[in-house]
């Protein structure tokens, strides 16, 4: 029977009373049956007065809290963090006197409890609160005040260098008949401070002048030769980073053979199965060279064998070289003779040397002279100086109106403190701000594409190359 | 006493590591880099590193053990170490929400006091001004900022401030000597206390994006913290020297009419500060000018005129006439010409000036007034002129400055090429060098200008006057130049052998007087000046020559129309 029912048929015969009972729908004949009965039973809506069908809601409707209130409510409300501790288990407590810390209120005696409500319904406050009460309006007091003052004192009212220092701020030492030194230890020690400032803590790290001197190229209207002057200087220093740059290539990149990938991986597959080959039978003739005695075991690292001199030969030697000796020395002896003649000559090799060593020094004073001029090597990253500004001939209009600015002045200032020696050069700033993230993907998820890893640090390396591409133009 | 261990005297000892910095003053790394650089430390290079960092050979920032000990005395540590805690605390309540406490605690956040340290890092007045070259250029860029991440809209606003108030003091001291427009932004130099002082001021542009990647902003912000600081009292002592009242205020009488019109005392004051066009209010009004330097001079002259004090007395000269530059003249500046630079030297050089009422608080006359005698304009043309003025471009009055002389006006004429704006910071050592004629043109006009017009008028004058009738009237003066010249040549013709003679024996002297360690240097110099004078002498004489040669072909070309005008 199931398997009927399993399928709906879509025509059904209704041939007989039973099977027309059976199929025919009379679901809205009951329903509307239903209802009259109903109606027959409590009647219609309609007749109904309004009285009983609708009523006056009397119970007011619930206010819509501020955030303030909700806040005051959520304060009164225990903490969330000791809800945890609340009791919800419905198990009674075995003991059942048990041992609890009374609060505050419950210590307190009946008595001085009776006392406090009725002076509280006097309206009489307790002094300790009074007093906390004023103290805390004092401390407001106090703290607007020192608001004020620090407001007020923002503005420069004093010249700080017509003020002396530490002993002339105190008349009471401040003459003839004190030394310095008691002085100093005087005030020392009733508490005045005194500085010793270190001695080159202030002196200038570089001759660079703060504000260096425009060139006269960069002029808003250069003059034609001022121009190219400077245009010149540019072209060179870009000459020469291209030609670091070109040498860096040469040393590196085109320094490495390059292949395909399939070139790669047929080398990789001969280079690993080199000795396969062989085992299999396909043997290289290797013996060619040293077939000559195949006999014979020769191996691989054949023993050192010690010959010893024989006595004569020992003797010969030592005879040999007491006469090369005697030889050397009698050479000596003649050039000590014929230096005599050589004196002129020695004198002036003396003084080519000399002069020589002269240059030496004055070549490294004037360094160290320029030395005073040049960035120092304060931190791990090198200085790298600034690119020069100037102004393309097409961008020079020739008047204020149009004048095209180049450069930052705030780099400027930046590369010049770190050319001054005031701060070390550091890593590029937007570079420093990036943090490295470590990107995996889920095992579930993984499929044969790259990692986003490598693939970001290849989207780097293209990022370098336009810094390069940057650098070229 | 105990022997001592390796790296414990001598370098070793000397440095101290940035770690090591930290952790002996308490401090964050961020706290330590602002501490520093308020104070004035800066790290240092060892002549050994290995043996400076104990051993180590990676290069690690250092400082001197010493300036580490010197900051450990600092009060501002304490101040430092006062904001971390802070912090915590203003975090903590604006993560409880409870801003009546927050608004508490913002109030009385612990102020750095620096007026110490200014004191202590220039400990005197001169210093400070040596030192004001790179206050002066930052506040001035940072003046331009808007509200960026590490610099607050007030550091930014106090730097306008502070530097509106030091063109007041400039201007009111007649110190600006040297102006120069470059593609970064107007160079300006300025003569404070015998001290040079150069500064920049970027374009007048609306705003210019800064590259966050380049510059470190929290860095840069705290050079600014501190010169804010040091232009304060800079400012103040020289608003005191001048005789003018510090928070700088002017007269009463200037602009009370104007001020129905703004509700707000306050904002009126400070715009009408801000147009620098309004002399400031005296602390004593009976003080005048005096001038003492001119005296000194005097005095000095007459004891020996050596090459030094004669070169001081023209430069003392210079400067007296560039003081008084523009006086007397009225200048009016149309939109679109930077107002802030040119009234700056405007004023500073003695002129009066004012622009339409519109484009900015405190002009004081108008564009009808007759009485203007420029009217600084850069724009080709101008709907309406008076004949009464002149029309230049803005860059007539900073070739007028550098010049040292107020230039003919009608290179400068709107709407006219204007010639090359030179750097008047190039070194006078520049001079011997040769210089084409065309160059010395643009440097001083009215020099070379009458010596080929001279030369014109040797060869051919008629073709002179028919060329142009403006000639005419410069030509009677100048021909009495040429008779000065020539009179003046033949006196000298007298005296040439004997003043050459006392010339060597001079020469002879000084090379006698100059002590034996600078004689290698007197001789390098003598060396490189006789080379310089054969080089001028050469080109100059390479010049004449081209000069002949195309003299004698335009010769021959005239001869040759005549001949075919004739002929025809």
């Amino acid at each position: 029977m199931d398997f009927v029912e399993g399928k709906k048929r879509k025509r059904v015969s209704k041939k007989n009373k039973t099977s027309w009972r059976k199929h025919i729908d009379i679901e809205d004949v009951n329903d509307f049956l239903e209802t009259s009965r109903q109606d027959e039973r409590i009647g219609n809506v309609s007749d109904k007065p309004d009285h009983e069908l609708f009523f006056v809601d009397t119970t007011p409707k619930k206010q819509r809290l501020t955030a303030r209130g909700r806040r005051k409510i959520n304060a009164a409300k225990p903490s969330r963090s000791l809800l945890a501790l609340e009791n919800l288990s419905k198990v009674p407590d075995p003991i059942v006197k048990r041992n609890r810390v009374r609060t505050k209120d419950e210590r307190k005696h009946f008595i001085a409890k009776s006392i406090a409500a009725a002076n509280a319904a006097k309206g009489i406050i307790p002094k300790r609160k009074l007093q906390s009460e004023n103290d805390r309006l004092k401390s407001y007091d106090k703290l607007n005040e020192r608001v004020k003052s620090k407001k007020a004192n923002k503005t420069i009212n004093q010249d700080i260098w017509s003020v002396g220092d530490v002993i002339e701020q105190h008349p009471e030492y401040n003459s003839q008949w004190i030394d310095k030194n008691v002085a100093e230890h005087n005030l020392c020690n009733t508490g005045t401070a005194i500085k010793t400032i270190p001695k080159g803590a202030f002196h200038k790290r570089s001759k660079l002048k703060s504000v260096s001197i425009p060139h006269p190229g960069t002029s808003y209207n250069p003059s034609r030769k001022d121009h190219e002057e400077l245009l010149k200087t540019v072209i060179e220093l870009e000459e020469k980073f291209i030609r670091e740059e070109e040498h860096l290539n040469r040393v590196t990149t085109s320094m490495f053979d390059k292949m395909t990938a399939a070139q790669r991986d047929e080398l990789r597959r001969k280079e690993m199965s080199a000795g396969i080959e062989e085992l299999e039978g396909n043997v290289p003739d290797f013996k060619i060279d040293d077939s000559s005695d195949s006999d014979t075991y020769k191996a691989v690292n054949p023993a050192v064998i010690v010959k010893r001199k024989d006595k004569k030969k020992v003797r010969k030697a030592r005879e040999q070289k007491v006469i090369q000796q005697k030889l050397l020395k009698a050479k000596l002896e003649k050039k000590k003779v014929t230096d005599i003649h050589r004196i002129r000559h020695l004198k002036e090799e003396i003084k080519e040397m000399e002069e020589s060593l002269k240059d030496a020094r004055k070549l490294k004073a004037k360094r160290k002279q320029e030395e005073k001029f040049e960035p120092r090597r304060l931190g791990k990253v090198v200085f790298q100086e600034q690119d020069i500004d100037f102004s393309m001939p097409e961008a020079i209009c020739g008047n204020l109106r149009n004048v095209k600015s180049e450069g930052s002045l705030l780099k400027d200032r930046f590369k010049s403190l770190q050319q001054r020696n005031i701060l070390a050069p550091s890593v590029d700033v937007g570079l420093r701000r990036r943090r490295e993230v470590k990107r995996f993907v889920r095992k579930s998820h993984k499929e044969e594409e790259p990692q986003p890893n490598a693939l970001k640090k290849s989207q780097r390396g293209n990022n370098n190359d336009k810094k390069i591409r940057i650098i070229d133009k | 006493m105990r022997r001592l261990k390796k790296y414990e005297s001598g370098e070793g000892s000397q440095y101290i590591s940035r770690r090591q910095a930290l952790r002996k003053l308490q401090l964050s790394l961020n706290d330590f880099r602002r501490l520093c650089i308020l104070k004035g430390i800066y790290p240092r290079e060892p002549k050994h590193r290995r043996r400076a960092q104990r051993g180590s050979s990676d290069i690690k920032i250092l400082y001197h053990s010493k300036d580490i000990k010197f900051l450990l005395h600092e009060p501002i540590v304490w101040t430092l170490r006062d904001y971390k805690i802070f912090h915590r605390r203003t975090n903590r309540d604006r993560a409880i929400r409870d801003f009546r406490n927050l608004k508490r605690r913002l109030d009385a956040f612990p102020d750095l006091k620096l007026d110490h340290i200014v004191k202590e890092r220039y400990p005197t007045f001169i210093d400070a001004i040596k030192d004001l070259d790179d206050c002066l250029t930052l506040l001035f860029l940072f003046s331009t900022f808007p509200s960026l991440k590490f610099v607050p809209r007030e550091q930014s606003a106090m730097c306008r401030r502070l530097t509106i108030e030091f063109l007041h003091a400039i201007i009111a001291s007649k110190a600006l000597r040297k102006v120069f427009i470059s593609i970064k932004g107007y160079y300006f130099q300025a003569d404070i206390k015998g001290q040079k002082v150069t500064w920049i001021v970027p374009h007048y542009y609306p705003f210019q994006p800064q590259s966050k990647s380049d510059v470190d902003f929290k860095v840069m912000s705290i050079f600014v913290e501190f010169y804010t600081i040091m232009l304060g009292f800079v400012n103040f002592r020289l608003y005191h020297s001048l005789n003018l009242t510090y928070p700088p205020q002017f007269p009463k009488a200037v602009g009370q009419d104007d001020e129905s019109e703004l509700s707000n005392e306050q904002t009126f004051v400070s715009e009408r500060i801000a147009a620098l066009n309004i002399d400031l209010l005296k602390t004593d009004a009976t003080v005048q000018d005096e001038e003492e330097e001119e005296l000194d001079i005097d005095l000095l002259s007459s004891d020996a005129d050596s090459e030094r004090i004669k070169k001081m007395k023209q430069e003392a000269a210079q400067v007296r006439k560039l003081k008084t530059l523009f006086k007397g003249l009225k200048f009016f500046i149309n939109r679109e010409v930077p107002r802030e630079p040119l009234v700056l030297i405007i004023r500073s050089f003695g002129g009066k000036v004012s622009w339409d009422k519109s484009l900015f608080a405190g002009a004081t006359f108008d564009e009808t007034d007759e009485t203007i005698t420029h009217q600084i304009v850069d724009r080709p043309q101008v709907s309406k002129k008076y004949m009464s003025r002149d029309y230049v471009q803005p860059q007539y009055v900073f070739d007028c400055v550098n010049q040292v002389n107020l230039l003919p006006v009608n290179k400068y004429f709107i709407g006219a090429v204007l010639p090359a704006h030179l750097s008047p910071f190039v070194d006078p050592n520049r001079e011997e060098v040769y210089i084409p004629p065309e160059e010395k043109a643009l440097r001083d006009p009215s020099l070379i200008e009458t010596h080929e017009q001279s030369d014109d008028s040797d060869e051919d004058n008629d073709n002179s006057k028919s060329k142009s009738d403006e000639e005419e009237p410069i030509a009677e003066p100048e021909r009495d130049a040429q008779l000065e010249e020539a009179f003046k040549l033949e006196l000298h013709k007298e005296n040439t052998r004997a003043l050459k003679k006392i010339e060597t024996e001079e020469h002879r002297l000084k090379a006698r007087m100059v002590k034996p360690r600078h004689r290698q240097l007197f001789r390098k110099l003598i060396k490189e000046k006789q080379e310089k004078q054969k080089e001028h002498w050469l080109l100059d004489k390479k010049r004449k020559r081209i000069n002949a040669e195309q003299k004698e072909i335009k010769k021959k070309r005239k001869v040759e129309d005549r001949q075919t005008k004739a002929s025809a």
